[in-house]
């Protein structure tokens, strides 16, 4: 096994680890932030949290906050905010990803739900209006495939007294 | 001197610049150095009345155009017998439904093109004349502020000189205003005209086909055969480089070649695959191959042939304005599917999917290939899919594509060498014209470069071209392409597996996120077909 192979092998399994031991721990000065798999959340009234999703940005892909919003009471949205790292010189390159900021207004638990969006999946929203939602399938049609299909995250969020 | 031949962009920069000068001159001689710069440029060139003249002629031939018409529906009224067929299998009936809907096509194209050069010759009288008033305003100047300065008289001016100086000043500004008031005029109306123009010359398409080996009225209903799926004018099978390059081929055959590609036309099932034989021949088949792409798609219907060889086709309500997508895309949006698979890219690949899309639109051989595999008679969109990624990571390789770090084999973008190497190496050949990398980071550049998107596209040649945006981590990039284009909308696809209409000046303006998305407005870099 060449040494090249080994780098690719070996990297994946460190960075993963360094995920896992990272994830929702937050930093000491931030707010803490919550990946993808990170579903139940509990937080600390008055505290901000993050939540960080993976987004396509080169083929298009887009996150939002979706209906039922969560309870007003509980959480609040406070802003939303996308990192994408490309190369500079290279036409098509780079990733990106979306973090959702909230704060833990008030205790009790709600649902948070961001709605993934590969190309032409969803509806709702800009000139149309409403929130951003499936788009659904003409009658008579298939199913699109998975990948063409809109995904909702749901996430339940619990606010505790400090 | 002033140069008659420089272009109407390169007039109004000029304008723009000696206003400028003129405006921060503080002396005399720098205002008259202004003013003779800005009575140097040339005046908006042409002859209104040459224009009128054409412009009568061609209302007059759309007046015979629409006789024709008249006549020929009168015909298809009355019927005729069904034996009849053209030398290569055309129907009466076809001959004749082709032949009214080209005259009525012709009849508007000059009434089109009539009106293009009414609106030419009214725009050119209207900025020749405000030329000339700027120009009498500049002379008035220099004629009251006299001869330059002598060295001494240069370094001190009274007071009376300075008002004097200024108030020439004044009115020497008012004429630089009109001056670039008229050149605007005469540049968005040249354009106009190129645009309108360049559109009803590609439209006469049957006369593309410059060969004696196929009759008239078969080549009228080649050019009249639509793709299955759409409205015909916005879905013709045949493009007008189609017709040309077929027709050059036919005159190159010898004649045992011109009898084999006869007995196929003849024998075709379908107008559609009459005209995709055609198309095989305009990509630049021999007959040899033309026959075995025959074999495997003789007697499929239309619906079958669209799938398997046109990857785009256009909706009739796709120009109906829906409003924009909180993405800042355009709501109306065609996805282009080949069963339950789209067109698209799949990972970094915007720059080979766009191409392999882009020669599959003019190589049926090739997109019968991916989309029928070897057999050219599979029906599985998820071969396909398989079959698309391959070559999408072929063209990737070809185009020495970046990787995500140098030990990955995860694609992650292309540079623009890569992107007019690969455009050249796989759409080319089979539309005749090299491609061309050119920049158009500025509006001017951009709307400069309109009249040869527009020809090319018309003419059925697709243009590459790349968006930007900016943020403050960087930049990304996305590479989309030009593929149609009606009055002053251009329709964009897009590799994310998409066609959708922008207007001109989204394109000019910075609002190309309606066909990408608003991480990337901004087009900046086109590779524009270039005859060779």
């Amino acid at each position: 096994m060449t040494s090249a192979t080994l780098r690719r092998l070996a990297l994946p399994a460190l960075s993963a680890l360094l995920m896992t031991v990272l994830a929702g721990c937050g930093s000491s000065t931030g707010p803490d932030t919550y990946e993808l798999g990170e579903k139940d959340i509990q937080v600390d009234e008055g505290k901000e949290f993050t939540l960080s999703v993976p987004v396509d940005t080169a083929m298009g892909e887009w996150w939002y906050l979706t209906a039922p919003k969560p309870d007003p009471d509980v959480v609040r949205r406070t802003d939303k905010r996308e990192e994408i790292k490309a190369d500079d010189d290279a036409v098509g390159s780079g990733s990106g990803t979306d973090s959702f900021d909230f704060k833990a207004v008030g205790p009790g638990t709600t649902k948070i739900r961001l709605i993934q969006c590969p190309r032409g999946a969803c509806t709702g929203g800009g000139d149309a209006g409403g929130p951003v939602t499936p788009s659904p399938v003409p009658s008579g049609s298939p199913t699109p495939a998975k990948k063409y299909r809109a995904t909702i995250h749901t996430y339940t969020v619990t606010v505790r007294k400090p | 001197m002033a140069d008659a031949g420089e272009s109407t962009t390169d007039r109004k920069e000029k304008i723009d610049r000696f206003t400028g000068d003129l405006a921060s001159a503080d002396s005399k001689n720098e205002v008259l150095e202004a003013i003779g710069n800005l009575l140097g440029v040339s005046a908006p060139v042409g002859s209104p009345s040459t224009l009128d003249a054409i412009a009568q002629r061609y209302k007059s031939q759309a007046d015979n155009a629409a006789d024709v018409q008249d006549r020929v529906e009168k015909v298809a009224a009355s019927g005729l017998p069904s034996v009849w067929v053209g030398s290569t299998g055309a129907k009466a009936a076809e001959v004749v439904a082709a032949a009214g809907r080209s005259a009525e096509q012709m009849a508007e194209a000059f009434r089109k093109a009539s009106k293009a050069l009414y609106d030419l010759c009214d725009a050119l009288t209207s900025a020749q004349s405000k030329d000339g008033d700027g120009r009498e305003q500049l002379q008035k100047a220099r004629t009251m502020l006299g001869g330059d300065d002598g060295f001494f008289d240069d370094m001190v001016e009274t007071d009376d000189e300075e008002a004097d100086r200024k108030r020439a000043q004044d009115i020497a500004g008012t004429g630089a205003n009109l001056l670039y008031a008229a050149a605007q005029e005469a540049d968005d109306a040249a354009r106009a005209a190129a645009r309108e123009l360049n559109k009803y010359a590609a439209e006469a398409r049957a006369g593309h086909m410059h060969t004696d080996n196929i009759s008239a009225a078969d080549r009228l209903v080649l050019a009249d055969v639509g793709v299955f799926g759409g409205p015909q004018e916005q879905n013709e099978l045949l493009t007008a480089d189609d017709l040309e390059r077929s027709g050059r081929f036919m005159e190159k055959m010898n004649a045992q070649d011109e009898a084999r590609f006869e007995r196929m036309l003849a024998d075709a099932k379908t107008p559609q695959e009459r005209a995709y034989l055609v198309k095989a021949l305009a990509a630049g088949y021999d007959v040899d191959e033309v026959g075995q792409f025959r074999d495997k798609i003789h007697g499929k219907d239309p619906y079958w042939l669209q799938q398997h060889l046109t990857p785009i086709v256009t909706a009739g309500d796709s120009k109906v304005d829906e409003g924009l997508n909180p993405d800042g895309s355009n709501r109306n949006t065609d996805y282009q599917w080949f069963g339950d698979e789209k067109w698209s890219q799949e990972g970094n690949t915007c720059v080979p999917s766009s191409t392999v899309t882009a020669r599959a639109m003019v190589d049926p051989l090739y997109a019968l290939e991916l989309t029928g595999g070897p057999s050219g008679q599979e029906n599985d969109p998820d071969a396909f899919r398989h079959r698309l990624h391959d070559e999408q990571l072929r063209l990737h390789e070809e185009g020495d594509g970046d990787y995500l770090h140098w030990w990955s084999d995860v694609p992650d973008g292309m540079d623009s060498d890569g992107q007019n190497e690969i455009a050249n190496d796989e759409i080319s050949p089979h539309t005749g014209s090299k491609y061309e990398y050119q920049q158009i980071r500025g509006a001017d550049e951009r709307r400069d470069v309109l009249p040869d998107i527009e020809k090319s596209v018309a003419e059925g040649k697709p243009v590459p071209f790349e968006v930007e945006g900016h943020d403050k981590d960087g930049r990304v990039g996305h590479q989309m392409m030009v593929i149609g284009q009606e009055g002053d909308m251009l329709q964009i696809y897009n590799p994310w597996g998409q066609t959708t209409w922008v207007s001109e000046d989204d394109f000019v303006n910075g609002h190309m996120d309606k066909a990408s998305d608003s991480r990337m407005p901004d087009a900046y870099a086109v590779h524009l077909p270039a005859d060779r």
